[in-house]
C-alpha cells in the first residue's frame, strides 16, 4: 500500500523516537499497527485467546528488534513478519489443529455472484472459503487482499522470493474463486 | 484483444489508485476484454468482502502486558550482559571496588570507593597488594550478599513470571567467579582480574534487582 509523504514523515518520525527508548512513540505505532496485527493473527489462528497472546508478543518481539527496522514505511510487513514467526512457532507448539470446516448452507434461489458476495452471508461464506486454503496460501492472500500489502512487502514479511509471492496468491486467489463459486453454484 | 492487463495494473483499477490517463486506458481495455472484466468483477467482489468483514477488537490488556514483556526482555538482557561477561572473564573498564552501604531505604547502593585510574585516599595500606586485594574481596562478598538477598526477595515475588532457569544461571555464574577466585590463589595480577570480574557481576546483579523493583511498582 503506497503511502503518503506526510504519513511516511510520521511513521519515521515514530520510528526513530520508538528507537530512541521513547515509550510513548512505540505505544503510538502499537495503536496504529496492532488492529491489522490482530486482525491477520485471527484469521490465521482462528482463535480469538491464541491471536490475542499473539498479538500481545508480536509486539513485544518488535520492541526488542526496533533497531533492526530500516525502513520505517515497511513498518507494516515487518510486523507482519514477526506476527507470522509468532504464529507459526505457537502453532508448532500447541500443535493447534486446524478447526474443521463448519457445514455451510448455500441459501436457496441464488441470485447474481455479485449480489450475492454481498450478502449478509458472505461473511460466512468468506470465512469458510478462507478457511479451505492452506495456512501459508491464506495468510499471503490476506496480506494482499485485506491488508494491501504490496508483493514485494509480502516477499519481504514471508522470506519468499517475489516470484513465490505471487505464484501463491495467484493459486490462492484461484482456489478461493473455485470455493466461492461452489457456494454460489455455477452463476460464474 | 492480444494483450491483457497485468494483475497489479488490474488490482490497482480495482483499488482505485490508477492515475486518471492509465484509469482511462484500463477501464477501455476492460470493456472490451471479457476475460479482465470478469478478473475486475472477481477483485471488486473480493475488496468489498474484505471490507465488510468485521474488524475484531484488540483486547484491552494488550498493551499493559506488553509493556511487562518490553520489561523482562530488558531484564534478560541485562542478564544476558553480564553472563556474557563473566563467562568471557572479560576486564571491567574501570578497575574498581565496590563497597555496597545500606542506606536503610528499599534500593541498596553501591558506591564507588576506589578508581585505579583517580588519585584517592588509601583504604588500607595500599603498598601491600594482598591486604588491598584481601579487603576489596571482602567488600565483595558483602555487597554481594547484600545484592543476592534483594534478588531473592524480589524473585519470589516475581514468581512464574521469570523462568526458573534464570536462577540456574545465576548461580552457576556465581559458583564459576567462585572457582575463578580460588584458582587464582596468591597471584596478585590473577585475583585483580577476578575482582574485575566480580564487578562486571555486581554492576549486572544491580541492574537486575533495579529492573525487578520497576516491574514490581
Amino acid at each position: 500500500m503506497a503511502l503518503q509523504e506526510s504519513t511516511l514523515a510520521t511513521w519515521r518520525g515514530l520510528v526513530a523516537r520508538a528507537k530512541d527508548g521513547d515509550v510513548q512513540a512505540f505505544r503510538s505505532i502499537f495503536d496504529r499497527q496492532a488492529p491489522a496485527v490482530r486482525r491477520l493473527l485471527g484469521d490465521l489462528f482462528r482463535d480469538d485467546a491464541a491471536a490475542d497472546e499473539a498479538t500481545q508478543e508480536t509486539f513485544v518481539r518488535a520492541h526488542a528488534k526496533l533497531s533492526s527496522l530500516r525502513d520505517p514505511h515497511k513498518l507494516a510487513a515487518w510486523l507482519f513478519g514477526i506476527a507470522r514467526r509468532v504464529w507459526f512457532e505457537q502453532r508448532r507448539s500447541n500443535r493447534r489443529q486446524a478447526p474443521e470446516e463448519l457445514a455451510y448452507q448455500k441459501p436457496d434461489g441464488q441470485p447474481g455472484p455479485e449480489a450475492v458476495l454481498l450478502t449478509r452471508e458472505a461473511d460466512s461464506m468468506l470465512d469458510h472459503a478462507l478457511a479451505g486454503l492452506s495456512e501459508q496460501r491464506r495468510l499471503v492472500l490476506l496480506m494482499r487482499i485485506d491488508h494491501e500489502l504490496g508483493y514485494e512487502d509480502i516477499a519481504h514479511a514471508m522470506g519468499w522470493s517475489l516470484g513465490k509471492v505471487k505464484n501463491e496468491i495467484h493459486r490462492a486467489r484461484g482456489q478461493l474463486r473455485a470455493r466461492l463459486q461452489n457456494y454460489l453454484g455455477d452463476g460464474q | 484483444m492480444t494483450e491483457h492487463i497485468d494483475i497489479e495494473t488490474l488490482e490497482a483499477l480495482a483499488l482505485e489508485q490508477l492515475g486518471a490517463t492509465e484509469t482511462q486506458e484500463a477501464t477501455a481495455h476492460v470493456s472490451a476484454c471479457d476475460e479482465c472484466e470478469r478478473e475486475l468483477e472477481w477483485l471488486r467482489a473480493e475488496r468489498g468482502l474484505m471490507a465488510r468483514r468485521s474488524q475484531p477488537d484488540v483486547a484491552i490488556n494488550t498493551w499493559p502486558r506488553v509493556v511487562t514483556g518490553m520489561d523482562a526482555t530488558a531484564s534478560r538482557r541485562r542478564l544476558g550482559r553480564w553472563f556474557a561477561f563473566a563467562g568471557s572473564g572479560m576486564l571491567a573498564a574501570a578497575c574498581a571496588a565496590l563497597l555496597l552501604i545500606d542506606t536503610g531505604s528499599q534500593r541498596p547502593e553501591v558506591a564507588l570507593l576506589f578508581d585505579a585510574s583517580a588519585q584517592h585516599e588509601p583504604l588500607v595500606d595500599d603498598k601491600d597488594p594482598a591486604a588491598v586485594l584481601a579487603q576489596a574481596e571482602h567488600e565483595y562478598d558483602v555487597a554481594l550478599d547484600t545484592l543476592a538477598a534483594a534478588y531473592d526477595e524480589k524473585r519470589k515475588r516475581l514468581g512464574d513470571e521469570l523462568p526458573p532457569e534464570f536462577d540456574e544461571q545465576l548461580r552457576t555464574v556465581r559458583g564459576d567467579l567462585a572457582k575463578a577466585r580460588t584458582a587464582a590463589g596468591d597471584d596478585v595480577g590473577a585475583r585483580v582480574a577476578v575482582l574485575d570480574a566480580y564487578a562486571g557481576y555486581l554492576h549486572s546483579m544491580q541492574d537486575t534487582v533495579f529492573g525487578f523493583e520497576e516491574r514490581l511498582r
